[in-house]
């Protein structure tokens, strides 16, 4: 939500309505429609972002990582991310997530971004995006509808339409930065699904993929 | 599957768009900034005060003066063996060190100016902020791992752990803090590891060289594409968190995946249910067995994935990170035997507290220094040893006076501490403990030769001001600097230390 605000302000108001935003972009972790038949996909000469005077980003510390994942993949916390299937990377990867470790005598944060600070955000992402993408499969087995991965008729071909495409596409930006993507976005992700596949991956490797990618954006990672 | 080379791996990296692709494949050098390569600075954060009166600094029992009402001098049974000029306590593992470094140590007085552990730590490996607030090993970091991936990694624990205060320092030569060695090296991919590879799902992303470059791809996208033209990146492009993540991304984590440091520093084995590395398409380094023969009791038995002994994982660590090429400078600090209090145990136990945590340090110390001997520096035909030095930051000492039982002891400025490098001048003990008051002393920097404390009362303290009182942190700083080859403007040392 704090992301959605700071877009808001960000966009100021002769641009976007709050009340159209709120709808097309709603994090409420339900939607698996595809979006709008366009797929949800908003003319970036609507956004004409204005550089912030007074950019004070924080990075999302391991707790609100863990929480915004949470929702946007709708995962237990100890379903996320599990090092080697047993360290649970909220408490391993807790000192360059910005957290403290009373048992090592380190009472205040961080103050910088460490060196391992990325590499540990995108291992949290990814496997968590990877764990969903196990979740929905064994769903769908099961003749469930898959929760997020939910738009690729074939995952485990090596073809997608361009619909199927912008509408997982759509899923994962409401999800994981509660918004629309932009046209140039849903383009952008589609030629990952072809870069990717000519080196050999599936659908629903893509999948995974497009979620790490937008899922460690930093528009995910900050606030 | 595809077969990458390191090439196609280097290529595909560098195709993310990070800074380190704006480098050039150049930046991944083992070049150092001295014409003949780094130096490397070990530092044992001893915490909650080592005392220099009970290692190699100690009063003869039967020199020691007992004052009525305040008891005796805190005092050994010592051992100065042939050839050196080290006194030791008469104990086995201090006596061994000595016998096997004496050439390569120097045991000196100094005087701390804080009491507080916290304080006096940071100011211990700060020099209280003489060279522009930077940390030994921030300055060491600027000077020789400039082009490493984790030039600066800090094991430590409170005040050994804090950054320093220059504002002008890149943002990689801060300590890379690590809590647990065993697991670490799981942070230095950003997807290796990361993905189970015996689920089969029959997935691209499951084989460790095809999501190597998948992965290369989605940054490339990220980074070149993703991050400029969505409205957050054009309204906070300029906010620096999200430079400095950015930054961190491109550089330093560009160049630990470069250089596999999730497997080139993993010291333990597959460990099966404890740490089932395969099963994630991770090797460890081929140093695995020769680490363990060292520091046998670096690794865990149980899913807590804490190590049996952590200061033996801390040094293992420490070493895979210098042999790596990653580190130029590492932190070590004893985690107690309790976990948590290790010198401070003093004040319930002076003399067995003093005991073991000597013993751990010193024992510790000499199985990462035989292990650095043993590694060659490139094809240099120096072992990683030569180009070493190990500092025991002993934070502050502790009170001097034995009163009787299992006493217990507050803490004191009075203290010495003790280096280790063939970079200086060894077999040298500077300054004197004192019988009548347990005060070690200073020494003239140049020659060496020991100020006494000969007109003080028995009992009675030196004043603050007293001229001949031990080198406090600012020239021990300078001093261990220059034995790296690292100077500054109105670098204060000691040179009789560096010879």
């Amino acid at each position: 939500m704090t992301l959605l605000l700071l877009s808001l302000l960000a966009c100021g108001p002769d641009t976007t309505k709050p009340g159209d935003t709120l709808d097309g972009g709603s994090n409420d972790g339900g939607s698996s429609d595809g979006g709008s038949s366009d797929g949800g996909a908003t003319d970036p000469g609507e956004l004409p972002a204005a550089a912030a005077a007074r950019a004070d980003l924080r990075l999302k510390r391991w707790r609100q990582l863990s929480l915004d994942l949470e929702t946007a993949l709708e995962l237990p916390g100890d379903a996320l991310c599990l090092e080697t299937g047993l360290y649970d990377c909220r408490d391993m990867h807790v000192v360059p997530l910005g957290g403290t470790s009373v048992p090592n005598g380190l009472y205040d944060t961080i103050n910088t971004v460490a060196a391992t600070t990325g590499l540990a955000m995108e291992r949290f992402v990814l496997q968590a995006c990877w764990n969903r993408a196990k979740a929905d499969k064994a769903l769908l087995e099961a003749g469930q509808p898959a929760v997020v991965f939910s738009h690729l008729s074939d995952p485990m071909g090596t073809s997608a339409t361009a619909e199927e495409l912008n509408a997982q596409t759509s899923e994962l930006y409401r999800r994981l930065l509660a918004r629309d993507p932009l046209q140039a976005e849903l383009d952008a992700l589609a030629g990952l699904h072809g870069t990717v596949l000519a080196e050999g991956a599936k659908n629903a490797d893509w999948a995974v993929l497009a979620c790490f990618t937008i899922g460690t954006t930093t528009e995910a990672l900050t606030y | 599957m595809a077969r990458l080379s390191r090439r196609d791996l280097l290529q595909a990296m560098a195709a993310s768009g990070g800074l380190a692709a704006a480098a050039g494949l150049g930046a991944f050098s083992r070049s150092a900034q001295g014409a003949d390569g780094p130096r490397f600075l070990i530092t044992f954060g001893c915490f909650g005060g080592a005392s220099m009166l009970d290692c190699y600094m100690p009063v003869s029992s039967s020199e020691a003066l007992t004052v009525e009402g305040r008891g005796t001098v805190i005092s050994y049974d010592t051992v100065q063996p042939e050839g050196s000029n080290i006194r030791s306590v008469n104990r086995s593992i201090p006596t061994q060190f000595l016998d096997l470094y004496r050439d390569q140590m120097v045991v000196l007085g100094y005087q701390a100016s804080s009491v507080n552990h916290f304080t006096a730590q940071a100011r211990s490996v700060n020099g209280r902020g003489i060279y522009a607030g930077r940390t030994l090993g921030e300055a060491v970091a600027a000077v020789h791992g400039a082009s490493m991936a984790m030039p600066n990694v800090n094991m430590g624990r409170g005040g050994y752990s804090e950054p320093g205060l220059d504002p002008t320092l890149d943002v990689r030569f801060r300590p890379e803090i690590v809590t647990n060695p065993v697991t670490f090296p799981l942070s230095a991919s950003g997807w290796r590891g990361v993905i189970e590879q015996s689920e089969g799902e029959g997935l691209a992303i499951q084989d460790p060289e095809m999501m190597a470059l998948l992965v290369a791809h989605s940054r490339e996208l990220r980074e070149g594409t993703l991050e400029q033209l969505s409205p957050f990146a054009k309204t906070f492009g300029g906010a620096r968190r999200r430079q400095e993540l950015l930054y961190a991304r491109g550089e330093s984590g560009a160049r630990m995946e470069v250089d596999d440091l999730i497997q080139q520093l993993f010291f333990v084995p597959d460990l099966g249910e404890v740490l089932p590395l395969s099963r994630y398409g991770l090797t460890p380094s081929e140093e695995v067995d020769r680490v363990l023969s060292y520091l046998p009791d670096a690794f865990p038995t149980d899913v807590s994935g804490t190590p049996r002994d952590r200061l033996q994982a801390q040094a293992a660590l420490a070493y895979m990170l210098i042999k790596s090429g990653a580190s130029a400078s590492v932190t070590l600090t004893d985690p107690g035997t309790d976990g948590f209090l290790a010198f401070d145990q003093s004040h319930q136990s002076h003399r067995s507290a003093q005991e073991a945590h000597w013993d751990r340090v010193l024992n510790v110390a000499a199985r990462l220094i035989e292990l650095l001997k043993t590694a060659e520096y490139q094809d240099s035909g120096q072992s990683l040893w030569d180009r070493s030095l190990v500092l025991f930051a002993t934070e502050f000492g502790r009170d001097k006076w034995d009163t009787g039982g299992s006493f217990g002891t507050g803490h004191h400025l009075n203290n010495g501490l003790l280096m280790v490098s063939p970079l200086i001048k060894g077999n040298q003990s500077l300054g004197r403990p004192d019988p009548n008051n347990g005060f070690i002393s200073g020494f003239d920097p140049d020659t060496g030769e020991a100020y006494a404390f000969d007109d003080i009362a028995p009992g009675q303290d030196p004043l603050f001001t007293d001229e001949r009182l031990p080198p406090g942190e600012e020239p021990v700083f300078g001093t261990v600097l220059a034995a790296l080859g690292i100077s500054y403007d109105g670098q204060e040392t000691l040179p009789v230390v560096l010879g």
